[in-house]
């Protein structure tokens, strides 16, 4: 029986991260706007929060909690973030994080992600392996150029333009009528 | 207001997105978002969208590749092809991150309470609890080097594997001199290294590697939730749940670097710790855990016209943790009184503070006219010698460190650009071999003040 509801428990908990990824990713991107750390921030949050599962309320909102949790832990990692950066750089990312702070950031759900699904799949051939050989591969717009017999900034600019049909074709995908609210943090 | 995106505004964005803008570039683009406010608004959907894409295009590789490994192989051997270059470690973010399968927070449990199920090894460790190979088939060897041996239940003296052998829970593999291959049938591939003894087991469907000796890579799927794979050595464990690692045991310590994803790792002794992309954890003596950096690959490039030098990359470190290049040379006389060398070169740019440029190294073995020097090359592309060291005249078997001054007048080496030596123009420093043959470690170099 002890087990039973230990196992009931922890599906709660699971279900509590499951639906609010979303909204700590976006917030994770609001706090701290650079490449490559919302995924650190997300998956500390949820580890702090798996951690101390049995002092949460689960029948109320978790947003308020999430929100002052992914708050907290991706301001520590922004500091970490620029501490080390040389002042040019530092600049440009402060005043990125200060444009982040001061707007709303969106939240991609599963509506959104699927439908951005469907258009990696309208995508023609060749672009599609530019975009898994970027996102899922991880190779950098310098490498694939050097591959390629390109220049990087060409490929830089196709990735940036690619990005653009996504965005185009996702907006057109999803309903005009679904609601907004909850879309943006 | 007018379409705020330029293409030089798309360059600098993706450089961002990237993480690969230098000083000027940030300044550039720094001033493009002060003077254009509205480009701050696509910045920020930008980063959103390259966060998500990853997340995604991840997911959809997954669902795709989920039946056959060597089908997720071929299809990401095609997007390879398609770019023409394998992406070095730095570049291999975790797009099949664990994250992004929201099954995951089962797993995330059981690695943080990891330390309750520390006894799986113990329980099933086939010395007392034998499953011989009447255990379920749990992978296959995808590729031989030749030399490894199979340990079993049925054949305690061993017996040679080949490609194709099926593994089952309970085998013990030794390697010889060659490495081997190992791949689960959900497309986790495990590369063990020569000269490494390794205990395979599965438990409910969950995979227990223990690493005895040597050294091991994997690249781990996506472990189903709950399931996490373990692997361990006698001092130490790592709970991954799908991730690209190096496990390494040797002189009583182990040291485990993490490429993609994040590994929970412990010893007896230690609190356990996360060790996160791009880093590495290593066991000192008393049990405790020291986390550093990653470290990115040499940036040493054979220059275009050297010759006759084998280049090995070893997973050696040098004392400071740095990865190292291990050079073979010989040198042969030419004609037309050319002499010959090989030559190894980088990228640099010493700050005006900056007066010399060490770098290490490490002779193996060195005849008595082996020497050693450096060339600075200057932005005008003329070539400067700076000082020279006969090899053989080092001590063999430890690491020194070769000093290439900055400050002093230099000779000049060949008839292009200025006249005079001017620190502020270098481009490159290039380091050759020559006069004898000589195997040596290369490490990088550090610009000193």
């Amino acid at each position: 029986m002890r087990s039973k509801m230990a196992e009931e428990a922890h599906d709660i908990a699971a279900s509590a991260v499951q639906t609010h990824e979303p909204f700590v990713r976006a917030l994770a991107r609001k706090y701290a706007p650079a490449p490559g750390l919302a995924d650190d921030i997300v998956q500390q949050v949820f580890a702090e929060f798996l951690a101390k599962r049995t002092e949460w309320d689960f029948d109320s909102d978790l947003r308020p909690l999430f929100h002052t949790m992914t708050r907290h832990v991706a301001q520590r990692c922004w500091r970490e973030h620029v501490r080390q950066m040389p002042s040019e750089r530092r600049q440009l990312a402060d005043h990125i994080q200060r444009l982040a702070e001061s707007r709303e950031t969106p939240v991609y759900g599963e509506d959104e992600k699927a439908a951005l699904r469907q258009c990696l799949e309208k995508l023609p051939e060749k672009s599609r392996r530019l975009v898994e050989g970027h996102y899922q591969l991880g190779v950098s717009s310098a490498d694939i150029a050097s591959g390629m017999n390109l220049s990087a900034d060409a490929v830089r600019q196709a990735l940036c333009r690619l990005r653009g049909s996504l965005r185009k074709c996702m907006e057109a995908t999803l309903s005009p009528n679904a609601a907004k609210e909850g879309r943006y943090v | 207001m007018s379409e705020p995106r330029t293409p030089q505004f798309e360059i600098l964005l993706q450089g961002y997105l990237e993480g690969a803008l230098n000083a000027s570039e940030s300044d550039k683009l720094l001033t493009m978002l002060k003077e254009n406010p509205a480009l701050g608004k696509v910045i920020l959907d930008e980063l959103a969208l390259s966060d998500v894409l990853k997340t995604v295009v991840g997911d959809q590789d997954l669902r795709a590749a989920a039946t056959s490994a060597s089908q997720r192989r071929s299809k990401i051997s095609s997007i390879t092809n398609a770019v023409k270059r394998r992406p070095t470690s730095k570049h291999r973010r975790g797009t099949s991150s664990w994250w992004t399968a929201l099954g995951l927070a089962a797993a995330i449990v059981l690695v943080a309470t990891f330390g309750i199920s520390n006894g799986w090894f113990s329980k099933h460790d086939p010395e007392s609890n034998p499953l011989g190979s009447n255990a379920p088939e749990i992978a296959s060897i995808s590729l031989s080097e030749g030399g490894a041996r199979l340990i079993s239940e049925n054949s305690p003296g061993g017996v040679a594997l080949a490609s194709g052998a099926k593994l089952h829970s309970g085998d013990r593999i030794q390697t010889n001199d060659g490495g081997i291959t190992l791949e689960y049938p959900d497309g986790t591939h495990i590369e063990i290294e020569a000269d490494s003894e390794v205990l395979l087991l599965e438990e409910a469907g969950a995979k227990r590697v223990r690493l005895d000796q040597g050294e091991l890579s994997a690249s781990i799927a996506k472990q189903p939730a709950g399931k996490p794979m373990l692997f361990s050595t006698s001092q130490a464990s790592a709970v991954v749940l799908g991730t690209k690692l190096v496990l390494a045991f040797a002189d009583n310590s182990s040291r485990l670097d993490v490429t993609e994803g994040a590994v929970h790792f412990e010893t007896d002794a230690a609190h356990g710790v996360e060790v996160k992309q791009g880093f590495s954890a290593l066991t000192r003596s008393g049990g405790s855990i020291a986390l550093t950096p990653l470290t990115e690959p040499l940036p040493w490039k054979r220059a275009p016209f050297a010759n006759r030098v084998a280049i090995e990359r070893l997973e050696e470190r040098t004392p400071k943790g740095r990865p190292v290049l291990k050079l073979s040379y010989e040198h042969h006389d030419i004609a037309d009184n050319k002499k010959e060398y090989c030559m190894m070169s980088q990228p640099l740019a010493p700050a005006a503070t900056s007066h010399s440029i060490r770098v290490a190294y490490f002779v193996l073995s060195a005849t008595p006219n082996a020497r050693i020097n450096a060339v600075l090359t200057t932005k005008d592309h003329g070539s400067w010698f700076i000082n020279e060291q006969n090899l053989s005249r080092v001590a063999p078997n430890t690491w020194h460190e070769f000093v290439v001054p900055l400050d002093k007048s230099q000779k000049k080496q060949n008839t292009v650009g200025a006249a005079m030596f001017d620190k502020a123009s270098i481009s490159h420093i290039s380091i050759s071999i020559w006069g004898g043959k000589a195997v040596l470690l290369l490490g990088d170099s550090n610009v000193s003040d």
